[in-house]
């Protein structure tokens, strides 16, 4: 019941946390990390359906009529147990890698949707590359930090941690 | 297994499939945004505090006359106000002597932003007022207008969307979810404005259906027709794009009507404050 609500109280804060940043005009993928760091440690079923309920929670408040999040997120929460089974958990500077992929993952579609949709010119494109570059930069230097503080918090409650899921996965196996 | 298995691809296809449709979707939006409403108001309420004790840092003086400003703006404002209710006034008591339809009566409501997505910024956003504070589907959202820094004018900058009882979801004139009913005084021209493009630093709404045997100049003025009812008439709304050969910037569309370019009186980036127009 713990993991249950933990997995809430995580993906609860990412929603507001991203959704206040976005009100700014930043693209803050914060809810791609968490759907990496859940289904790391939770395992790809309760990563999936993370995915889909924070996806779908982020396009509504934002009032989006396309919904891809849900989509983009269960890509992302996919190649998070790729990324368990293929690399190294606990070597944190790695980590920066499938934050940086998730935030790529998660922001280009969008953006190449509504630049298909409602945007014209090479001026735009470039800005939209840029924001994408924000957008990865970003999720790449905050993934290591994300996990430290999870897994700091993990420790408190004594449950599941990112560094330990590949131990737990060959234990299993 | 196979059992569990299945189950849990049922359960996302429940999850996923219904967001097709349009009245799910203003469903899930009435829950959710109510549901997340206290917290974005937190930092909403947070930033505004921030603002006024920002105020304490000005000097006395300074801040005596602001206020002797603002008292006799509002006082000249409120005699304007007066003025014009005896015009309005004397205009229905016309209209009913005459047996014309009299234009009907709104009511404005202040609102902030309370969230915003950088993906669509200037397609939409949501406002902290609600169903609880009497706003309505399709109501008129105005905004400042972007040249007068001195005078206090407002423009048409979309239409409420979606209505939960602490939100909403405004379409600005950009989104094609907002269809707008326009008219060009200078030449008598009636169109709707059905969604618009972005090209570098500009955004502009595209009006459709306008009459190919009219001609159209550039910088001409373009208002609210008023033909919808939760529309008021002659609201600003922009101007005809010029293109290159000094001329309005517009394109046959089906070999029937023009399509045109407008320059929306509002600058979508800088939207500090909306206005909703309610009808009474």
């Amino acid at each position: 019941m713990i993991h249950i609500a933990y997995i809430f109280i995580i993906i609860f804060f990412s929603i507001i946390i991203q959704i206040i940043v976005g009100t700014y005009g930043i693209i803050f993928p914060i809810t791609a990390l968490s759907i990496i760091y859940l289904s790391v440690v939770y395992g790809w079923r309760k990563g999936i359906i993370s995915a889909i309920i924070s996806g779908i929670i982020i396009d509504i408040l934002y009032g989006r009529t396309i919904f891809i999040s849900p989509f983009t997120l269960i890509v992302i929460s996919i190649l998070a147990i790729v990324w368990l089974y293929k690399s190294n958990v606990q070597n944190m500077k790695l980590q920066t890698v499938p934050g940086g992929v998730a935030a790529l993952i998660y922001t280009l579609p969008v953006l190449v949707l509504n630049y298909s949709l409602n945007e014209q010119g090479i001026y735009l494109l470039f800005i939209n590359f840029l924001l994408l570059t924000a957008s990865v930069l970003l999720g790449a230097f905050l993934m290591p930090i994300y996990i430290s503080v999870l897994d700091s918090i993990s420790k408190v409650l004594r449950i599941n941690l990112y560094t330990e899921a590949q131990e737990k996965l060959n234990r299993e196996l | 297994m196979l059992k569990r298995k299945s189950l849990f691809i049922i359960l996302i296809i429940l999850l996923i499939i219904p967001l097709g449709f349009n009245s799910y979707r203003k469903f899930l939006f009435r829950i959710t945004s109510d549901f997340f409403y206290p917290f974005f108001s937190i930092s909403h309420k947070a930033e505004e505090n921030l603002k006024q004790k920002s105020m304490l840092n000005e000097s006395k003086e300074s801040l005596i006359v602001d206020i002797y400003t603002l008292q006799r703006k509002n006082s000249e404002l409120t005699e304007k106000s007066n003025y014009l209710e005896q015009f309005k006034k004397e205009n229905d008591e016309l209209k009913r002597l005459l047996k014309l339809k009299t234009t009907p009566d709104f009511e404005y409501i202040f609102a902030e932003i309370i969230t915003r997505d950088p993906i669509k910024w200037y397609q939409q956003f949501v406002i902290n007022k609600g169903l609880a504070d009497g706003i309505q589907e399709g109501a008129i959202v105005l905004g400042r207008v972007k040249s007068n820094k001195n005078k206090l004018e407002f423009g048409v900058i979309g239409r409420i969307g979606t209505v939960s009882n602490h939100t909403s979801l405004v379409y600005t004139l950009l989104s094609s979810e907002c269809q707008l009913s326009v008219s060009i005084p200078k030449n008598g021209a009636t169109g709707v404005i059905q969604g618009g493009i972005r090209n570098s630093s500009n955004v502009w709404p595209i009006i459709n259906f306008l009459p190919r045997d009219l001609s159209y100049k550039a910088y001409s003025k373009v208002i609210t027709s008023g033909l919808n009812s939760l529309t008021p008439p002659n609201l600003k709304v922009g101007h005809l794009v010029k293109n290159a050969k000094n001329q309005a910037d517009t394109s046959l569309y089906n070999n029937l009507f023009i399509k045109a370019k407008v320059d929306m009186s509002v600058n979508l980036n800088h939207i500090d404050f909306v206005l909703i127009l309610v009808k009474k």
